[in-house]
């Protein structure tokens, strides 16, 4: 696979930040952290083509991505009231976060090097955390689950971030492999991101406009 | 890629569809125990509503029509009675407080059930118990309706219910002056919307406290009607409350 395909490939994200534009002021504001998520994708994606024609790696800008993409996340699940009953777990794992990024990309290894373990860390926990709301949705939506976008949301995070676990874990340790097998092993992850864009694009297309009265979780 | 590696690869893929079977068979369950939840539910609240509006029923025809005529009859008895002029003031007095209570349990059959939410229909309902409001309270409430098509039963108690739910909060505890009602008829579904110029609340810090019974009878109404509530409040701006119902699930229920 060129690069041409795996750059359209990987701005299949435009779509979803399109809608999320256009409907920007009528959506319910307990959506905005996710929304920004998406801009925020869509900016990395072309920093990483910018930054591999003139320094050869996008390893800084990514790995300063990954790290606002997991606050930004996280931030989603605090407004879908994930931690209403445990408003401290939302800190400690904003902390568990920063430091399991500061320790990997300033005392273990370089900023320009991917930090791989942070990225299994944080893909591990948005799986956790998808799970839970996913639990909570069960007992609470009374309407469709399909048009529900957390019920979207949760499940690609799921797909994604368990899949990248996966990926990252074979970059990391690889099985003593070439870095062919690595990057075929990487492609995978780039069609279910495609798939994942495209259920985040129906999700931002299903945002309620006004507050939904529901009962407390 | 050697062979060795190619072969590894292959497995890579195949456990990844493997494990995307896995994931979306759990989609798919989750969402069918999902769908028999909501049929549970809904089927519960049925019954326990059916069985509250059945219930209220029975006692406003009770009372309206045992209770009410019998106490007629003792009314009637008292002024055929021959009394000295001071017993006679006694019986005045008597006659009177039995016309309070004859008044009384009209209201309270009324508020039970009212009659022209049957005969007439919800929003003739609605009018009659604002008429009735106004005459006690000082909140202005006014109410404008289109030509709203016929409900069955069940949905026209459940919508005057809703109705009866947000004035009686608004009295209690948005302490405002103006109520407006709109209940309008767009295309496939049925609109009501109300707003005050009250206190108004934080709808998401009240949300992670209990809410009150009213509000979850509120809830549950509407989504028995497949319908959803949508709140518009923030503090010191008043209280907008959206219900959206659509009308062809409506005639189904």
């Amino acid at each position: 696979m060129n690069y041409t395909v795996r750059l359209i490939l990987s701005l299949s994200i435009i779509v979803a930040v399109i809608i999320s534009w256009i409907r920007f002021k009528q959506i319910n504001p307990t959506y905005y952290p996710f929304i920004f998520c998406l801009s925020l994708g869509l900016l990395n994606e072309i920093l990483s083509y910018i930054f591999s024609k003139i320094f050869h790696s996008n390893a800084v800008n990514s790995n300063i991505y990954v790290l606002l993409e997991s606050f930004l996340i996280t931030w989603q699940f605090y407004t879908w009231k994930l931690f209403n009953r445990h408003r401290s777990l939302y800190i400690v794992i904003l902390c568990l976060l920063m430091s399991t990024w500061l320790v990997e990309n300033f005392i273990l290894s370089k900023i320009n090097y991917f930090s791989s373990y942070f990225r299994i860390v944080y893909s591990f926990i948005i799986v956790l955390m998808s799970i839970s709301v996913l639990n909570m949705l069960l007992v609470r939506e009374r309407k469709t689950l399909l048009k529900n976008p957390m019920f979207l949301i949760c499940i690609t995070f799921i797909i994604y971030y368990t899949y990248r676990v996966v990926v990252e874990a074979f970059w990391v340790y690889g099985l003593n492999s070439s870095r062919e097998f690595r990057l075929k092993v990487y492609q995978i992850l780039l069609f279910i991101n495609v798939f994942a864009n495209l259920v985040y694009a129906l999700a931002v297309l299903w945002m309620p406009t006004k507050q939904r009265f529901t009962l407390p979780s | 890629m050697d062979a060795h590696e190619t072969t590894i690869y292959t497995t890579v893929l195949i456990i990844s569809i493997i494990v995307g079977s896995i994931l979306l068979f759990f989609i798919v369950s989750m969402i069918q125990q999902h769908r028999r939840n909501i049929d549970l539910y809904r089927s519960k609240v049925k019954a326990e509503i059916t069985t509250l509006e059945n219930e209220r029923t029975r006692v406003a025809a009770d009372l309206h029509d045992d209770l009410g005529p019998l106490l007629f009859t003792v009314k009637f008895k008292i002024s055929t009675v021959e009394a000295s002029a001071e017993d006679q003031k006694a019986l005045t007095e008597a006659s009177s407080h039995l016309d309070d209570i004859i008044q009384r349990i009209r209201e309270i059959s009324n508020n039970l059930m009212p009659g022209t939410l049957l005969r007439k229909g919800v929003q003739f309902a609605i009018d009659e118990l604002i008429d009735n409001l106004s005459k006690t309270s000082a909140l202005r409430i006014t109410f404008i309706h289109a030509n709203i098509s016929a409900l069955p039963d069940e949905s026209a108690i459940n919508l005057y219910r809703i109705v009866q739910e947000i004035i009686h909060n608004t009295l209690k505890h948005a302490k405002a002056s103006d109520l407006g009602i709109e209940l309008k008829e767009t295309g496939t579904s049925l609109t009501l919307i109300t707003y005050d110029n009250g206190v108004g609340f934080d709808y998401l810090e009240k949300n992670t406290e209990n809410s009150g019974l009213g509000l979850r009878n509120l809830l549950s109404r509407t989504e028995l009607m497949n319908g959803d509530i949508y709140v518009d409040s923030k503090p010191g701006f008043g209280t907008r409350y959206t219900i959206e119902i659509p009308l062809l699930k409506l005639h189904k229920v």
